[in-house]
């Protein structure tokens, strides 16, 4: 039964129905997981390694450790922050293998957007970026893509292994360089 | 800053700015949260900073809408099944891994220990064992000389011809002497000189054959056996001529080349000589192997790893021949005018334009729209077709400009790379394969986009439906469970064995469901590929081969909807199926989505999930959706 208590620990549903005999059952819980969070995590993977690597490849990669872990009955608290952070880090590899600080910016500077797109779209959203970025540094970025990702403090501060206390100053600082203008009274 | 001052100067307690984001995160703990919120009531400076987060909460949503996204290929649903398989896959590997290990611990366990308390025992005989040993193997075997594998030294010679890849505005020139050698008598005769023309830009390989006095100079093309028999000399014998041209070997003896003729020798077997300042690799061929070929020999330099030679060993006239392509030259030179001319004029007659020196893209890929169907698109579909790589694999055949065919996708594994690769050389006809596991896909422009503006369309449909959020799952269970699990209990199973065939069913009804949607999507690739206008040109044979190849999926999608019907139908007593009249079979397109329909259907009936369904609905509508299928 241990297949199915570590994902009931994980949030991700009660599995009564798991026997540890039918090995078919986890992976089909894998495959569901991963049609539920493949898109969240891909554009997490990329917001962070940019097209520097396959995001799908890191995200596969990312689920088929998730279900060796489970298979050889390791404990998963959370599912959910146990795979950001897998992707994360997989990702920030990916990007200091390529030797860059930071490919976002550089990347969405020299590529172009999406081909529907007018030029003056694509001129406004690429500054808009810019800006956006320029204003953020990294631990905040990151806090603010999983926090909008839905993930709770304790999650965040799990995913980039620092505390909660950090993750929520983080959030604040990096909402008040958001807003700029309308900062809150100093 | 919390700490305040307001405007009668009472010192106030603010709250802090991470309190107010907690507060509106709902990280607050209970105490907290009343205080907080008692506070924020009567204070509304703090309310407005409160506001003031909320609006830049809001900012930054907008911002991240406007994220750029990672390009996808195929749909999202294309996606699932991919992973599913490569999952699948993985999973087996990694118990056959597991399985192998657990043999292996068991097996050698108990003996290392024993072994281990011996020598503790007796520590002279065991180093006597051990130097007699020693002594065994120096002396009955060349354990001390340094071997290397086959593998390792084809992997050098393709560094060498990796670092001697011709830099922009040079080409690289090799000549081969062609020989064919009597073994019994030790005849030989020399039937050719060839050169190779190789440009790294454009990878264009030209092949001159140069006749004895080098005044003619012809391009071989060796995808006409009759040409190419009549270029490299009438000595070549049939079969070996048949195989070569099969193959599409370059008379080159560049490892990839070599490769070409590795690959279909059916046979793994390799052996490694040294002799004369040379590793001889040797590749025997499966025996009574259609080309008569027994064995292949390629010779490359002891240190640099440069080819020299390669010899097929052949049977002719009941006795063994010798074909010897000996390298004579190989150098880098400038690319001169005449050179440019001659490669340019490789490429097709339209093409030659001595004018320009940098070498153009030369094909460039069709749409469906702007092309006919040919009979080896025909040939390479049937193939695919047996392979099964049109389902589920994102395996697409482009026409291209110059006529010819280039097969490229994605798929997950090695093996099931070399075993599309395989299939794709029994085609005839001009054909380039590329197909790519994920990891080598630095970036997804490599993949050309589909030759069909269908792929299009759905991919933009799956991208608008691809906002996922994650739900609560913690209530989710399978909706059909006790319907199952009654039918199953009456049978008289224990309730351990009923849950077990309640696995079991859900699995075979999620499984036959996901086949017969791959089947629609198949049927309606083909639908596209081979569409009316497209197929004017199409001999009545390969007409019928296409109409053979929709009928296959039809066929399946008929019966892996009966088999579904009828898995419900012991499960479900009403059927409501019986007041549907059989109805002619649906297009392409409604059987699409009619499989789509089931599909997630089954989905929802059968796997665990947030949906909620209403389950009596659901499962008749499956079974109406089945019978419009043809069960």
């Amino acid at each position: 039964m241990s297949d199915g208590h570590n994902l009931i620990a994980a949030g991700f549903g009660s599995l009564d129905q798991v026997q540890p005999s039918h090995g078919r059952r986890l992976e089909e819980l894998v495959v569901e997981l991963y049609a539920t969070m493949r898109t969240p995590l891909l554009n997490y993977a990329y917001q962070i390694a940019g097209s520097s690597g396959d995001a799908e490849d890191l995200v596969q990669i990312a689920f088929l450790k998730l279900y060796d872990q489970l298979s050889s009955r390791a404990q998963i608290d959370n599912a959910r922050s146990w795979l950001y952070r897998v992707v994360h880090n997989a990702a920030i590899d990916q990007l200091r293998h390529e030797g860059k600080q930071d490919s976002l910016v550089t990347e969405w500077l020299n590529s172009g957007s999406a081909p529907e797109t007018s030029i003056e779209d694509v001129m406004i959203s690429r500054q808009h970026v810019m800006h956006f970025l320029s204003l953020l540094n990294e631990r905040e970025r990151h806090c603010l893509m999983l926090r909008a990702d839905g993930l709770s403090y304790k999650e965040i501060a799990e995913v980039l292994s620092i505390s909660v206390k950090a993750v929520s100053v983080y959030l604040v600082r990096g909402l008040k360089k958001i807003g700029g203008r309308n900062e809150p009274r100093a | 800053m919390s700490r305040v001052p307001d405007a009668k100067g009472v010192m106030t307690q603010h709250l802090h700015d991470e309190e107010l984001l907690a507060h509106l995160d709902g990280e607050l703990t209970q105490i907290k949260k009343a205080t907080t919120a008692s506070h924020l009531e009567s204070c509304w400076d703090c309310r407005s900073r409160l506001n003031d987060l909320q609006k830049n909460i809001h900012q930054l949503i907008e911002i991240r809408k406007s994220l750029p996204v990672p390009n996808a290929y195929g749909t999202e649903e294309m996606r699932v099944e991919q992973f599913r398989n490569r999952l699948l896959r993985h999973a087996e590997e990694r118990r056959a891994a597991l399985g192998w290990w657990e043999r292996m611990r068991s097996l050698f366990e108990p003996s290392l220990a024993a072994s281990l308390i011996w020598i503790g025992r007796h520590r002279q005989p065991a180093l006597a064992l051990f130097v007699a040993f020693c002594l065994v193997l120096t002396m009955f075997t060349d354990v001390w000389t340094t071997r290397l594998s086959a593998e390792t030294i084809l992997l050098k010679a393709q560094n060498f011809e990796m670092i001697h890849e011709p830099p922009s505005g040079s080409v690289l020139k090799s000549s081969l002497r062609i020989e064919k050698i009597q073994k019994a008598t030790d005849h030989r005769k020399e039937l050719e000189r060839v050169t190779i023309y190789r440009q790294s830009a454009a990878g264009t390989v030209l092949v001159r054959a140069d006749a004895a006095n080098n005044a003619s100079q012809t391009i071989i093309d060796l995808s006409d056996t009759n040409t190419a028999k009549s270029k490299l000399g009438p000595e070549f014998a049939d079969p070996v001529m048949k195989f070569l041209t099969a193959v599409r070997w370059i008379p080159d003896l560049a490892p990839t080349e070599l490769q070409k003729i590795l690959d279909a020798r059916e046979s793994s077997a390799n052996s490694v000589r040294k002799a004369n300042g040379m590793w001889e690799l040797h590749f025997p061929f499966a025996s009574g192997h259609i080309s008569t070929i027994s064995e292949a020999i390629y010779a490359v330099g002891a240190t640099d790893f440069s080819p020299k030679s390669l010899s097929l060993l052949a049977v002719e006239n009941g006795g063994p021949v010798e074909y010897r392509f000996t390298q004579t030259e190989f150098e880098i030179q400038p690319r001169t005018k005449e050179l440019a001319m001659l490669l340019s004029s490789s490429v097709g007659p339209s093409r030659i334009d001595s004018g320009h020196s940098n070498i153009q893209p030369h094909t460039v890929t069709l749409t469906y729209a702007n092309s006919l169907a040919s009979e080896s698109e025909v040939a390479l579909a049937s193939v695919l077709h047996q392979a099964d790589a049109c389902l589920g694999d994102e395996i697409y055949i482009f026409p291209m400009s110059d006529g010819s065919l280039l097969l490229q996708g994605l798929v997950d594994s090695a093996q099931r790379r070399d075993a599309l690769r395989k299939a794709a050389k029994l085609v005839s006809g001009p054909l380039t394969v590329e197909i790519y596991l994920p990891r080598e896909l630095k970036r997804s422009t490599q993949l050309l986009p589909a030759p069909d503006s269908l792929s299009q369309r759905e991919r933009e449909k799956s991208q608008t439906d691809a906002v996922t959020t994650l739900a609560d799952l913690s209530d989710q269970r399978l909706p059909l469970h006790d319907v199952l699990y009654r039918h199953f209990s009456a049978q008289g199973m224990s309730p351990s064995e009923a849950e077990q065939q309640v696995n079991a069913f859900s699995n075979e009804v999620v499984t036959l469901a996901r086949q017969t949607f791959l089947h629609a999507w198949a049927l309606k690739r083909l639908e596209r590929e081979f569409s009316k206008p497209r197929a004017i040109k199409l001999s009545p044979e390969a007409v019928r081969t296409v109409d053979k190849l929709r009928a296959d999926h039809r066929r399946w999608i008929e019966t892996l909807s009966h088999k579904q019907a009828q898995a419900l139908g012991t499960i479900v007593d009403s059927d409501p199926t019986k007041t549907l009249s059989a109805s002619p079979l649906p297009d392409a397109d409604t059987l699409l989505q009619l499989a789509q329909e089931q599909n997630d259907l089954v989905r929802a009936l059968f796997t665990t999930s947030s949906r909620q369904s209403q389950t009596s609905v659901d499962v008749s509508r499956l079974l109406a959706v089945l019978k419009k299928m043809g069960a």
